[in-house]
């Protein structure tokens, strides 16, 4: 009947979830390393339109194709840099990433075009955390603190890995240790490296995601690997990754984006009412008025 | 249903909880000893909205099947101490005391049951503005803090000072007494103030009165969450804790910082009351529909 009901309903809901997602990127504009989301739209699949009784009386054919409405299909986050401030704190630890890939220049946004047309995307480096269920969890929020173990958690209590995925303990004061750019732990006072239990030296296992868009973002600061993704590589000798102590990284939230889009959505939202309420009073006089003598 | 709505009014109460840390951190700008609290925020959980399978279209970014992700707002998390050090004042009192470096002294926090009994529980602070205290039936007088919980020696006791004597301490923490009627005569030590360092200092909770204590499921640990320092064992200047007779410590608010902060705090707050609004207004345009 009035198709473009449908579509409007659609659309109401689609600018309802965009307009959330702005309100969760305002709400974390002061959450460490959180990454802004992007909200993806999309319309409904195409639908073929033909006139009642093809074929009959000489009337032929389909009419042409139509969409049924919109959807918001994903939600994706922005894997740009947060700035970086000091802290003074020494658990708190930043994460610079800029990795390169020879023959590709990526944009703002983390995107590059290969010779062949195809869209890549920046790798990102993140902390490695025994996540929900014991699996790997990767954070950029470096907000750590030292429990009674002596073991370094995330403020979920989520436990930071080393190099070969067991917990980073620390025998003494928070004060006592250094890491080095690439995240190996030194002893402030001697310069000598950390050694665990096995006498080797600890560094942090920061995870090199290649396409960072197979994370799914979980909540509590971290995201996890979707299934089936290829999985997290170690940090290389000369990518241009750099771990920070005393520092933290902000969000990357820019609270004027998220306003205007929460502004856009909330009046795309009203324009979809309006065209409902005028489909309504075409109805109307459909109902009411068409026949009336 | 509506997730702006609780987005926004959850992260407006984490930021609440915040203001309230920075106006307490701001009211104790004079408070000696006072060590600031710092809080930071974390995303909350995150829902996965799986689409219909005739939706799941070819050619998105993220992996297929993974639907969109909705989160719900910031919480306040992980609030912490700053135990960095304050700046020292001179107050030339006998009995103001300061620790130069990562130090604290211990106190016992006096307590009574509902039997009427006294009993002690270790406390810590950084608060050093002590007195001597008289104790019925008792020659001496004792070091206490201004509240009148005894102050800890080395030996696990408290300090007691001779009645009518000039005290003197050293950096080490060594109390020395000074006869005023005989001011020839050699000064007697009378004990060594004990100096603990944290090694988790995130452990701590303050208890009001500028104290700090351990949460009672860490007791057992005591000794080793709270290493006793012996300065006796460094030479002069080479300790990396001091005491200083005649300093209070003030606090370590830094007024400038916690301003900024404070303004941050306020944007952010009008931002999600923004956000409260608009998506009040889409509720609005909802119930007008029919209208």
């Amino acid at each position: 009947m009035l198709r473009g009901m449908y579509s409007a309903t659609a659309g109401m809901i689609a600018q309802q979830r965009k307009h959330d997602a702005a309100t969760n990127n305002i709400a974390n504009v002061n959450t460490p390393g959180f990454k802004s989301a992007n909200t993806v739209m999309r319309s409904f699949p195409e639908m073929l339109i033909s006139v009642i009784r093809d074929g009959e009386n000489g009337v032929k054919g389909t009419i042409g194709s139509l969409h049924g409405g919109v959807f918001a299909e994903e939600s994706l986050p922005l894997f740009l840099q947060g700035d970086v401030t000091a802290t003074g704190n020494p658990t708190d630890l930043a994460l610079m990433s800029n990795i390169q890939v020879p023959g590709l220049e990526f944009d703002d946004a983390g995107r590059a075009t290969t010779p062949q047309g195809d869209i890549v995307y920046q790798p990102q480096a993140f902390f490695t955390v025994a996540g929900p269920d014991g699996t790997e969890a990767y954070t950029r929020d470096g907000k750590f603190s030292v429990n009674d173990s002596g073991e370094w958690v995330t403020s979920s209590g989520y436990r930071l890995l080393d190099t070969n995925g067991q917990p980073i303990v620390l025998e003494g004061r928070p004060e006592d240790i250094q890491f080095t750019p690439n995240g190996s732990l030194f002893e402030s006072a001697t310069g000598e490296p950390v050694l665990d239990v096995n006498g080797n030296p600890v560094q942090l296992r920061i995870s090199i995601i290649d396409n960072p868009y197979n994370l799914l973002r979980y909540g509590n600061s971290v995201f996890v690997l979707n299934e089936g993704a290829d999985p997290a590589r170690l940090l290389g000798a000369d990518e241009s990754v750099q771990v920070m102590q005393g520092y933290m990284e902000r969000s990357n939230v820019d609270p004027t984006a998220a306003t205007i889009d929460m502004m856009t959505a909330m009046r795309a939202y009203e324009a979809n009412q309006k065209v409902i309420q005028f489909y309504d009073r075409s109805m109307d006089k459909a109902v009411n008025e068409v026949g009336r003598v | 249903m509506n997730h702006s709505m609780i987005n926004a009014s959850v992260s407006m109460n984490a930021l609440m909880r915040k203001l309230d840390i920075l106006s307490n951190n701001m009211a104790n700008m004079n408070t000696d000893g006072f060590k600031k609290q710092e809080a930071s925020f974390e995303d909350l959980l995150t829902i996965v909205k799986q689409q219909h399978p005739k939706q799941q279209l070819p050619g998105r970014i993220s992996p297929a099947g993974t639907g969109i992700t909705i989160g719900s707002g910031a919480r306040l998390s992980q609030v912490q101490l700053n135990m960095s050090q304050g700046t020292l004042r001179s107050t030339d009192q006998p009995f103001d005391l300061a620790i130069e470096g990562d130090a604290l002294f211990e106190i016992g926090l006096r307590t009574l049951d509902p039997e009427g009994n006294e009993s002690f529980r270790q406390a810590w602070t950084r608060n050093g503005a002590f007195q001597a205290s008289v104790i019925p039936g008792n020659e001496s007088l004792m070091l206490t803090t201004s509240d009148g919980h005894p102050v800890y020696g080395v030996n696990d006791e408290p300090v007691l000072v001779p009645r009518g004597s000039e005290i003197s301490v050293d950096s080490q923490g060594n109390i020395w007494s000074a006869s005023t009627e005989d001011p020839a005569a050699p000064h007697e030590l009378v004990g060594q103030l004990k100096l603990v360092r944290a090694i988790r200092p995130q452990l701590l909770q303050t208890h009001g009165d500028n104290l700090f204590v351990l949460p009672p499921q860490f007791a057992a640990q005591t000794g080793q969450l709270m290493e006793q320092l012996d300065l006796n064992q460094f030479a002069i200047g080479e300790a990396p804790v001091g005491v200083r007779q005649g300093f209070l410590e003030g606090s370590n608010v830094d007024l400038a910082t916690e301003m900024a902060e404070l303004i941050q705090v306020q944007r952010a707050f009008q931002l999600n009351a923004r956000a409260l609004t608009s998506s009040d207004t889409m509720m609005d345009l909802t119930n007008k529909l029919r209208g």
